[in-house]
């Protein structure tokens, strides 16, 4: 038996793309650039630059982090976030496992955090401890 | 369509005609072409490895040539040949024990990877609505479960709209912002920009440093794993014979640029200190997208990547559990109530129950902060039982070689047993790299993980199965009788 038209399948679908196209476009340009935000920036620069790390543009690092840090403050301390850490770092997939993860990659990340949210630092460090870090270049 | 003891190529390929007939044809070559990329590549997890720059292409290219080539081609040998997919490959290769299990394992790894998968669909969404969602428990489960179940029963419709849907998203949610990304890198470095990443001889092979730079590669051997699930469809192309060759030698080379380009363009853009600081996906997208003044496009990128994902688990949720009712209505192996299909042929109770199973799992992942920080293990596990499927596969084909030499093929893959071998030592290695802690796992005993993961194998990828098959019953065979179009 062929199947049925979907026609109203598709509709509904490409109808919901697109809404949520346009509303993520307008909702999603929220102005982080602030003097607190520009303020940060230039120390977590000046902070990476220090420890011999490569650095952001001011630019790059108001757009990206504003003044709270946004996510990558965010998941400091946050299981669920964590448990998706390992996969961030690795390939996607249906057959992905996480990696072993390079200690440079959270170098960087302490740097940040002690800008962008101080008061994480600790819970981070927990479970950067419970980690096991290995060099991959 | 099984075709033991039938030599007469002629009679065979009318018998498999024959058989095929009733199948509404709804699948194009190219369409199983872009529904088996839609299952295995997206750009979703470039950023993580543009960090590597140049270096990526060693780390994609090596696991193409050690897995990809073999799984592909073997695939593509087997279905030209064969009909149903992996549990009719393995039944016709080694036995329909073999060809169960092999199904099964496929089927078991996909009950952990929707929940990951949806996760990651709830975090893309938060961070082009409200960033500060993507924390939130109780909206992970939600968006887990609602879009989980809404896919399914999208996916119940039939495997002509699911192939459809899958191959659209693939053009729409990797094809196009895949294209768009490498454009914008190669516009950067024609306008002068020095590459963020070193473009030089030097930089083609990764500083690999101990068993984390194996454990890199290997994984990226998994990057391909997939791209024999929409075998089970060929029923449904017009042509499997000369048609489902051609789809995969497209979808191959597809894959392996997917991966490759999109990840170089950006680690042209942007430097790697940033890609690791930004925190996600959807982050390093919008590092990227910033330095042409573009950041609007972020959001779109992310309603596209979305339908990739969605799309592609689509492939998934259509095809293991179809292999699975196939063989369970055939040989028995499972009980009356897994064989009712719906109208369209879809395997209604098989979904059903796996929508049961993965709503809980997602639950727990989402809402329990422990579950959430072992959830991984479950993930290795699953893994582990898959790259079953791949040993019984290659060692299917071998054998099939030799025990049906004249069965035709529309397809016979060059050095077969080279081929099989190599991809039967990739899967080895997959697997023994699988018993290696992930950083997550601590200063935790290696013994007592290797337990862990190796129990959770046995029962999963063995007990399990083996309980269908010790307690079937004879009346099990067809007990629900397939419709007249099923593609089965």
């Amino acid at each position: 038996m062929p199947e049925k038209s979907h026609t109203w399948v598709y509709i509904v679908i490409i109808v919901v793309i697109a809404a949520l196209m346009v509303a993520g476009a307008v909702t999603f340009g929220q102005e982080k650039n602030s003097p607190e935000a520009r303020a940060k920036a230039k120390d977590l620069i000046a902070k990476l630059n220090a420890a011999g790390l490569a650095a952001p543009s001011e630019a790059a690092a108001v757009r990206l982090f504003g003044a709270d840090g946004g996510r990558a403050a965010e998941r400091a301390d946050n299981a669920l976030l964590h448990a998706q850490y390992a996969w961030d770092r690795g390939t996607s997939g249906p057959a992905s496992r996480p990696v072993i993860i390079d200690p440079d990659f959270l170098k960087a990340a302490e740097i940040f955090l002690s800008v962008y949210a101080p008061e994480k630092l600790a819970g981070f460090r927990q479970f950067v401890n419970g980690l096991d870090l290995q060099e991959t270049k | 369509m099984a075709s033991t003891g039938v030599t007469a190529e002629g009679a065979a390929a009318k018998k498999v005609k024959a058989a095929a007939m009733p199948s509404a044809k709804t699948i194009t070559w190219l369409t199983m072409c872009f529904m088996t990329v839609s299952a295995v590549a997206s750009i979703r997890n470039t950023p993580s490895m543009a960090v590597y720059g140049l270096a990526c292409i060693f780390l994609y290219v090596l696991p193409a040539l050690v897995f990809l080539l073999p799984s592909s081609l073997v695939a593509a040998e087997l279905a030209s040949g064969w009909d149903g997919g992996v549990y009719n490959w393995v039944s016709q290769g080694i036995g329909p024990r073999a060809g169960f299990i092999a199904i099964w394992t496929q089927f078991a790894m996909t009950l952990t990877y929707y929940p990951s998968l949806l996760a990651y669909v709830a975090s893309t969404l938060a961070y082009v609505f409200m960033p500060s969602l993507a924390s939130n428990g109780v909206y992970t489960a939600a968006v887990i479960v609602i879009v989980y179940w809404v896919s399914t029963l999208v996916s119940m419709r039939g495997v002509g709209l699911v192939a459809k849907l899958s191959s659209s998203s693939m053009l729409l949610g990797t094809a196009i912002p895949g294209t768009a990304l490498v454009l914008l890198g190669i516009i950067y470095l024609v306008q002068g920009n020095p590459s963020a990443a070193p473009i030089e001889a030097s930089a083609l092979l990764p500083r690999i440093a101990g068993i984390a730079g194996l454990v890199l590669i290997v994984n990226n051997f998994l990057s391909y794993a997939g791209m024999e699930v929409n075998a089970v469809h060929v029923k449904s192309m017009a042509n499997p014979a000369k048609e489902y060759p051609k789809a995969m030698f497209l979808a191959m080379g597809l894959v392996v640029v997917i991966f490759v380009l999109p990840a170089l363009a950006i680690s042209w853009v942007v430097p790697s200190s940033e890609l690791t600081l930004t925190g996600g996906v959807m982050q390093a997208f919008t590092a990227f997208f910033d330095y042409f003044k573009v950041s609007w496009l972020t959001p779109i990128l992310g309603i596209m990547l979305i339908t990739a994902a969605l799309g592609g688990m689509m492939a998934w949720l259509a095809g293991p559990s179809k292999g699975l009712l196939l063989i369970g209505r055939k040989e028995g192996y499972l009980p009356p109530f897994f064989q009712k299909v719906n109208p369209a042929g879809i395997q209604v109770n098989i979904l059903f129950t796996q929508g049961i199973i993965v709503t809980i799992i997602a639950l727990l992942f989402a809402l329990v902060p422990n579950v959430s920080s072992v959830y991984w293990i479950f993930s290795v596990i699953t893994t582990q039982v898959y790259l079953i499927m791949y040993f019984l596969m290659f060692i299917a084909a071998m054998r099939l070689r030799r025990s049906q030499p004249d069965h035709p093929r529309g397809y016979r893959a060059p050095i077969l047993p080279v081929l099989a071998t190599v991809g039967l030592a990739s899967a080895a290695c997959a697997f023994a790299i699988g018993f290696v802690p992930s950083s997550q796992f601590g200063g935790g005993s290696t013994v007592l993980y290797v337990l862990i993961i190796g129990g959770g194998l046995v029962v999963l990828g063995l007990l399990v199965p083996f309980l269908f098959l010790w307690l079937r019953k004879p009346a099990w065979k067809n007990a629900v009788p397939a419709p007249a179009d099923d593609e089965g």
